[in-house]
């Protein structure tokens, strides 16, 4: 019993010395963490007991609770179900994507068409004016009017050159027989 | 961690990161020196971890990834800090830190005097001796989360070492 403990203490004085190197493998420092922390410290070994009881302390501390893991995870869930609605929001933008695209192609091709049915169907002369019948009839017949009251008027003007062509004939008349 | 096909599952999670989180609490109040704040990190590093669960398969080693992430997210925290209040050094940060009474009342004098020679170490070794000596790491994840290399990882954690041995043999000569 006496001489298992001697040879525990003169391996932790070897790993001990290997630390201080910085040669001892991780393993290694764990079995000194362990010693100093459970067992029987000799005296010529005290001053480094606090040392490792420290960092053995440190790195076992919880810090963290129960209900930090919790926040996490609630957190972890959450944002799953808010990627989800954002994968479906994609989706609906890549149908709207598609679906726009569509409606433009449709209505090009239909204007394009219309154009085409409209010029070879119907007469060149007749594109733009007035569809209903009755009401070309009466744009026509108040055209007409306008333009035979014009054609009256300037038929008066003429009337009264006319009297100017009595005039001349009278004179021309008295001419040829004052000649006589 | 091969078993990760390609999709991190909540019990996976449960399984392998949650248990890391007392070490990247650690870690992150290691920088920012105030629990809530490190708190709040860890949560925002969990919550990513999760989300980025499918490239999780590449990493061999989720412990120190997270570590990683949790020091990236520690120093932004403290850069956008600096940056609202102009003027705090380092120095002052360090002095406004008041461990929880609590915690200080659990340790032993010579326990206080160690946390407070670790805490007043250069940065390299303060936080190599802590990633190696409370949190078990091995040389290799320390060089990966603390981007040093090897070497600088061992040389730190020798001085580290030498300078807490003269510290609690000097208390051993002199008295407490």
């Amino acid at each position: 019993m006496e001489l298992r403990k001697m040879a525990k203490i003169k391996r932790i004085e070897i790993l001990l010395d290997k630390y201080w190197k910085g040669e001892s493998s991780i393993d290694q420092e764990k079995e000194l963490r362990a010693f100093f922390s459970t067992e029987e410290v000799p005296d010529h070994l005290a001053s480094f007991a606090p040392l490792f009881q420290y960092f053995d302390k440190q790195g076992s501390k919880d810090f963290l609770d129960k209900d930090f893991e919790e926040g996490v995870l609630n957190t972890l869930t959450d944002s799953e179900g808010k990627m989800d609605s954002g994968e479906r929001f994609n989706l609906f933008r890549n149908v709207a994507k598609i679906a726009a695209a569509f409606i433009v192609i449709v209505v090009t091709v239909y204007f394009f068409n219309r154009d085409r049915f409209e010029t070879s169907s119907n007469d060149l002369v007749l594109k733009g004016s007035i569809e209903n019948p009755e009401m070309a009839y009466d744009e026509v017949k108040k055209a007409l009017v306008l333009i035979s009251s014009k054609i009256n008027k300037g038929k008066d003007q003429v009337k009264e050159l006319s009297k100017m062509n009595k005039a001349a004939a009278l004179f021309n008349k008295q001419n040829k027989e004052n000649n006589k | 961690m091969s078993r990760l096909a390609d999709t991190m599952t909540l019990e996976d999670f449960k399984e392998l990161v949650l248990p890391v989180k007392n070490k990247l609490f650690r870690f992150a109040l290691s920088f920012l020196k105030n629990e809530e704040e490190a708190k709040d990190v860890v949560q925002e590093v969990l919550i990513k971890i999760w989300h980025k669960g499918k490239e999780i398969s590449f990493y061999n080693n989720i412990e120190a990834w997270c570590m990683t992430m949790v020091k990236n997210q520690s120093l932004d925290k403290l850069k956008s800090k600096h940056f609202n209040l102009p003027g705090v050094d380092d120095h002052k940060e360090i002095a406004t830190y008041a461990p929880d009474p609590h915690h200080y009342s659990e340790l032993s004098d010579t326990m206080k005097l160690i946390e407070n020679t670790i805490e007043t170490l250069p940065e390299k070794q303060k936080y190599v001796i802590r990633l190696r000596d409370i949190e078990g790491f091995s040389y290799q994840e320390i060089s990966e989360i603390l981007e040093l290399d090897l070497n600088q990882v061992k040389v730190n954690l020798f001085r580290a070492r030498k300078k807490i041995k003269h510290e609690l043999l000097n208390a051993e000569a002199y008295g407490t």
